[in-house]
């Protein structure tokens, strides 16, 4: 079981939203990771045949899904970052409708829904119509309609986007559990859902693929790099401003303990720390970086 | 069957539909019961009171009024009609007069009022187009009535029709189909049978807004971002689409008109539907057939013109990309015959009016009205039937928009 991307390039006009994009994706849990707008979306959309690439392929086992059409769909699963629905369907009637487009039969239908419905906390809200959920109710029906065909190839866009924190738990262990000798693809800007449970990731820049491997290998790229230091507080703004800060925590005596990444220690009483996926993404979207960092600024200033 | 009985509750489900398949069957009962209500009947009572009644009771005023010169009208009847006329002229005066007496008119003059227009209409003089009076109308011009319809065909052929002899031709040729005697069985209204065309516009109305958004919701929801990744999501989805909603128009089709039909011909007498057309319309329309059969081919055609028309909806449907797109879209091609009809002329526009899939149907120009009409399409000599053509043009449009929309369905990339 294997899904190969060869060369894949997705232009839009004049802008290249995917660029030469090539993976070879075994079974497991696979995080694909970036700031929005890197071309993830893209990606999974081309690979769940909704766009067409400008050029490139993309073959399950050996052959182009576009020739597997049907079979091909018949062992996928997608949930897409935007969640579409029919208003007027209950969560029940969306999943057996879900179930007759791809094919289940009635005994299976009823089995996989009723599993579904109690595995993702969705049994007292079967009756209720989706547009009356809460998002993050709504994000598990759509988890729920992805999974229903136990597909050997599930890609989900930004799946926990509205789960809360036990929810997000239950998620990436439900996942774990379902990736054994299926491919599960998620693709996020958030680094804490894949960390612990992808067997693989490839991180995505500017339209293309800049780093692969597992959380480990990954990690190693940063060994060196990530520091924690001891600053007075009064200093914070000055290190921010000069440091890729990761985090920060107060402790006693109007100092902060700082976590930042830099070839070298450049804050007092910096020590080596382990370094986390995290720490790669903010080293590889720096811009990103910023954009947490102002908007740490405006909370705390509030 | 699991995916199409899903796809059929999907439907039935929306608010839309919950809400337009009973404003659909409401209208249909409105639009039978309206040319009932029409009917209006005025007469003197016991203390010389003039009393006016309408709808069901005028009906049966009617009839019975009629009924001696109802059945197969003979060219013996026809004769004793004008003698009725002409004699009750002599005794009472011209009936035109203000003063006439209402009973009188009601006894004598009422009952012939279509055999009377009939004999007029024919014997027009050729060469001003106005009818003669039914005074100047002779005995042996009533027993030669029937000889007079196609001589009276001919002239206003000629008069129409002037620079297509092909169309005089077919004028003729079908003009011989009709059988005489005519037959009338009073009480039908003639506007009942323009509320036929009236209801099935709005029928397919309805169902044109419905069929709008078929694809569109998905779309503009996102829904179809999902759908699209599953096993039936592609074309198998595009055909129990288009033939889970095409069982929603026709058993709303089926309903409604059987309803409209039900109450109408029930309200003016199922006996009516005897009554040759020529007797309702024009002495020499083309159409050889009697009114139920009128009723029967209008419907058929009513049908296949809300075929061709959801189906170019459907496709639009799978075209746009919004639903106020597509419901905008479909309501202008929808409308478009009628507005051609009314404010453009010539013969280019004609045959657009009739190609175009809505083309059946509208609020003057359906095909009805080609039923009853002198009109011609033409193309270089040659003449054609602007109702022919309507059915010609649908039959060929269903299976083609549908075959369309498949493929531009399983071709749909979205943004």
């Amino acid at each position: 079981m294997k899904l190969c991307i060869e060369h894949l390039t997705k232009n839009f006009q004049d802008k290249k939203a995917v660029e030469d994009v090539s993976l070879r994706i075994t079974p497991g849990v696979w995080g694909l990771l970036g700031a929005n707008g890197a071309g993830k979306t893209t990606l999974i959309r081309m690979i769940a045949g909704i766009l067409v690439p400008s050029s490139g392929r993309i073959t399950y086992d050996g052959i182009d899904i576009r020739d597997l059409g049907e079979s091909y769909r018949s062992i996928f699963g997608y949930l897409p970052q935007e969640f579409g629905f029919y208003p007027e369907f209950t969560v029940k009637d969306y999943l057996e409708y879900m179930a007759a487009l791809k094919g289940l039969s009635r005994q299976k239908t009823r089995e996989k829904i009723d599993l579904l419905l109690d595995t993702l906390s969705l049994s007292d809200v079967r009756k209720k119509r989706i547009v009356k959920l809460s998002g993050g109710m709504k994000r598990r029906v759509g988890i729920a309609q992805a999974l229903l065909n136990d597909p050997e190839v599930l890609i989900l866009d930004e799946p926990t986007s509205g789960l809360d924190p036990g929810e997000r738990v239950r998620f990436r262990n439900l996942l774990s559990e379902f990736a054994q000798d299926r491919i599960v693809l998620i693709s996020t800007h958030i680094v804490s859902d894949v960390e612990y449970i992808a067997t693989c990731n490839a991180i995505m820049k500017d339209g293309g693929i800049t780093a692969e491997g597992t959380t480990e290998e990954l990690v190693l790229e940063m060994k060196g790099r990530v520091w924690n230091g001891i600053i007075p507080d009064t200093d914070l703004l000055k290190y921010e401003r000069e440091n890729r800060i990761v985090n920060l925590r107060n402790e006693a005596g109007h100092k902060i303990s700082v976590r930042y990444i830099s070839d070298e220690p450049v804050l007092p009483c910096s020590v080596p720390a382990s370094p986390r996926l995290e720490d790669l993404y903010l080293w590889l979207f720096p811009q990103d970086t910023r954009r947490e960092e102002d908007m740490k600024h405006e909370f705390m200033e509030s | 069957m699991s995916l199409w009985k899903a796809e059929l509750k999907r439907v039935l489900k929306t608010r839309c539909v919950r809400i337009l398949l009973p404003v659909a069957l409401f209208l249909s009962v409105l639009m039978a019961y309206f040319p009932v209500s029409f009917v209006t009947y005025t007469y003197l009572d016991d203390k010389g009171q003039e009393v006016t009644i309408t709808g069901l009771d005028a009906i049966q005023m009617k009839k019975e009024n009629r009924k001696d010169f109802s059945g197969v009208i003979t060219p013996e009847l026809l004769s004793k009609a004008l003698f009725q006329y002409q004699e009750t002229e002599k005794a009472y005066g011209d009936i035109n007069d203000p003063d006439f007496s209402l009973d009188i008119y009601n006894q004598n003059i009422y009952p012939l009022g279509p055999l009377i227009m009939r004999m007029r209409e024919v014997y027009v003089d050729p060469k001003t187009g106005a009818a003669r009076e039914a005074s100047e109308l002779s005995s042996e011009d009533a027993m030669g009535f029937y000889e007079q319809c196609p001589v009276h065909l001919k002239e206003l052929m000629k008069m129409e029709q002037t620079d297509y002899p092909s169309a005089q031709q077919i004028a003729d040729t079908l003009f011989e189909k009709v059988t005489f005697p005519y037959e009338y069985y009073p009480g039908y209204d003639s506007n009942a049978l323009e509320y036929v065309g009236l209801c099935i516009f709005l029928l397919i109305l309805i169902c044109t807004f419905i069929a709008s958004t078929v694809f569109t919701a998905d779309y503009q929801t996102g829904a179809d971002d999902i759908i699209r990744c599953t096993r039936y999501g592609k074309l198998h989805l595009a055909a129990v689409k288009i033939s889970s909603a095409l069982l929603i128009f026709t058993v709303t089709f089926a309903v409604c008109i059987g309803v409209f039909t039900l109450i109408s011909n029930t309200a003016f007498g199922w006996e009516c539907r005897n009554t040759s057309l020529q007797i309702i319309e024009s002495s020499v329309c083309l159409t050889a057939l009697n009114l139920g059969q009128v009723q029967n081919l209008v419907i058929l055609a009513g049908f296949l013109t809300l075929l061709s028309t959801v189906s170019f909806t459907l496709f639009l449907s799978s075209k746009c990309r919004s639903n106020t797109t597509a419901i905008g879209l479909s309501i202008v091609f929808l409308v478009a015959p009628s507005f051609l009809y009314m404010f453009f002329g010539g013969e280019v526009t004609k045959w657009i009016r009739c190609l175009l899939p809505s083309g059946g149907t509208g609020m003057s120009n359906s095909f009805f009205y080609t039923l009853i009409s002198f009109e011609f399409l033409h193309l270089g000599d040659a003449s054609f039937l602007p109702g022919q053509i309507m059915l010609i043009a649908a039959a060929i449009e269903v299976p083609l928009f549908l075959l369309l929309t498949v493929i531009s369905y399983c071709r749909h990339i979205s943004k």
